[in-house]
């Protein structure tokens, strides 16, 4: 839905933008790249994100970063073509249950793979909840900031009649983010802190 | 050449080198852009083969250079033939030729030691330049490489310019030993390549080492990505794999247990520590 309101170039460079306030060190001609390389490959998922991936990462290191805010800009997409394996990465999975599955299928390219600890831990690396986490720890009130925005974002098309129901697009934003996971994550810190005898 | 991913992937398997799509992806953007493709990741997984490969499948020549510290110019790009000028400058001397004359037949081709770089710049067909290991040049040399990957051209002052009339296709590899530049890294299209996954590790076994049981194959592989989860010195790589495989097959094993690895370690790992790591651990347990 997203990718209709805007056009998905402009997308992209907001995307790109985006990467650089996370110290994702992103050019101009990485940029350049990008938008050349996905009117080549199309907007195919996949392909879509290793386009961008192979153009604007030069650093191995960001990819767990870069992987979580693709996965805030692009992650729910309505329309594409059916995949054959478990379930198509282009559809949002079913609210609530956002398991991470996605972010790991990008990772870990175009096979499921035996899930090894590696992955395991990759997989949790491309959550946008840990940004908020992550967020949170350091006291960081611009990514905070932006993480809202973003989540409001992910509400799509709000209606005039929407004015009655704000909790729920709240709800939607917050879940978009990962919200309560983020607050167990917080709150499980917190309990063992307490524990701790230090 | 390629018209899509998917094409990339298919005459790569031809070959019988297996990648994920991914790579398959990078490599065709690279291509089309024409961009250098930098190739990272652990030693190992086929980041040289890969240029091979894509030289084969596009039907150009490869010219390899390989990068070390002290990698200069004149052993990357092109040298004058000192001697030779220099018979020539004798042999025109005792015919009285004049300097000018001289001057101006010394500088030619025919004078021209021509080095990877150059040669890849002058070749009448298409070529696939692969500039490995790049991490090991210095930073001098980093910054000559980038002006040369920039505009595929180079000014030889005693002759001319020189404009590639093909433009190679380019790929880097680093195994990371020194973080390089960061203008060079702008320039070109990146691709982490890493371990393969266990289905496509069993697929490559299979492919290259036809004829080993299925089973064993499977425990093989399987094997082999659990100890690369451990930390050792210098994880196996899929040659190794391919080797140990190779091994078993010789030895006529069917299983492994901990007699077998302890009696054919040496043939996937590098080191003594690693391998006293590894044999301590017990088999069956890895491969849960």
């Amino acid at each position: 839905m997203r990718l209709t309101v805007k056009p998905v170039e402009e997308r992209i460079i907001e995307f790109a933008h985006t990467l650089r306030r996370f110290n994702i060190n992103v050019t101009h001609s990485g940029i350049a790249d990008a938008l050349e390389a996905i009117a080549l490959v199309g907007l195919d998922r996949e392909d879509f994100f290793d386009a961008l991936k192979a153009t604007l990462v030069k650093d191995h290191a960001d990819m767990p970063v870069f992987v979580s805010l693709f996965k805030l800009f692009f992650g729910k997409k309505p329309k594409g073509p059916p995949e054959e394996d478990t379930g198509s990465p282009f559809e949002a999975p079913p609210e609530g249950s956002d398991d991470g599955r996605e972010a790991s299928r990008i990772e870990g390219g175009n096979s499921p793979g035996v899930l090894t600890e590696q992955r395991a831990r990759s997989r949790n690396q491309g959550e946008p909840y840990l940004l908020l986490i992550k967020a949170v720890r350091e006291n960081d009130y611009d990514m905070l900031q932006y993480l809202a925005h973003q989540g409001v974002k992910n509400i799509g098309r709000v209606y005039p009649q929407d004015v009655n129901n704000v909790q729920a697009l709240v709800k939607k934003a917050k879940r978009s983010l990962g919200w309560e996971k983020a607050c167990d994550e917080l709150f499980g810190m917190l309990l063992n802190y307490r524990a701790s005898p230090f | 050449m390629f018209s899509s991913p998917d094409e990339v992937l298919e005459e790569f398997a031809q070959v019988k080198f297996i990648v994920n799509r991914s790579v398959a992806t990078a490599v065709f953007i690279a291509i089309k852009l024409q961009r250098p493709l930098l190739v990272e990741g652990p030693a190992g997984v086929g980041k040289t083969e890969l240029a091979r490969v894509l030289a084969q499948t596009t039907g150009s020549d490869l010219i390899r250079m390989q990068c070390y510290e002290g990698l200069d110019e004149s052993k990357a790009l092109y040298e004058w033939n000192y001697q030779k000028q220099l018979l020539r400058i004798y042999t025109d001397k005792s015919q009285n030729k004049n300097w000018e004359e001289i001057k101006h037949t010394v500088y030619s081709q025919e004078f021209l030691l021509e080095r990877p770089l150059l040669k890849a710049l002058m070749a009448q067909q298409r070529t696939v330049l692969l500039i490995d290991e790049v991490d090991k040049s210095d930073e001098e040399f980093e910054s000559f490489l980038l002006e040369i990957l920039s505009d595929y051209q180079i000014s030889i002052p005693e002759l001319s310019t020189i404009t590639a009339v093909h433009p190679p296709m380019v790929v880097l590899t680093s195994n990371n030993f020194r973080d390089f530049g960061d203008a060079l890294k702008r320039r070109c299209i990146h691709l982490y390549l890493d371990y393969p996954s266990y289905e496509q590790e069993l697929e490559i076994l299979n492919l290259k080492v036809p004829g080993i049981q299925q089973r064993l194959a499977e425990k093989i592989v399987a094997y082999i990505q659990a100890i690369r989860q451990l930390k050792l010195k210098k994880a196996p790589s899929i040659a190794e794999t391919l080797n140990w495989a190779q091994a078993l097959l010789e030895l006529g094993e069917e299983d492994i247990d901990n007699d077998v690895i302890k009696d054919t370690a040496g043939v996937f790992l590098k080191y003594r520590g690693d391998i006293e790591q590894v044999t301590a651990q017990d088999a069956e347990t890895l491969l849960k």
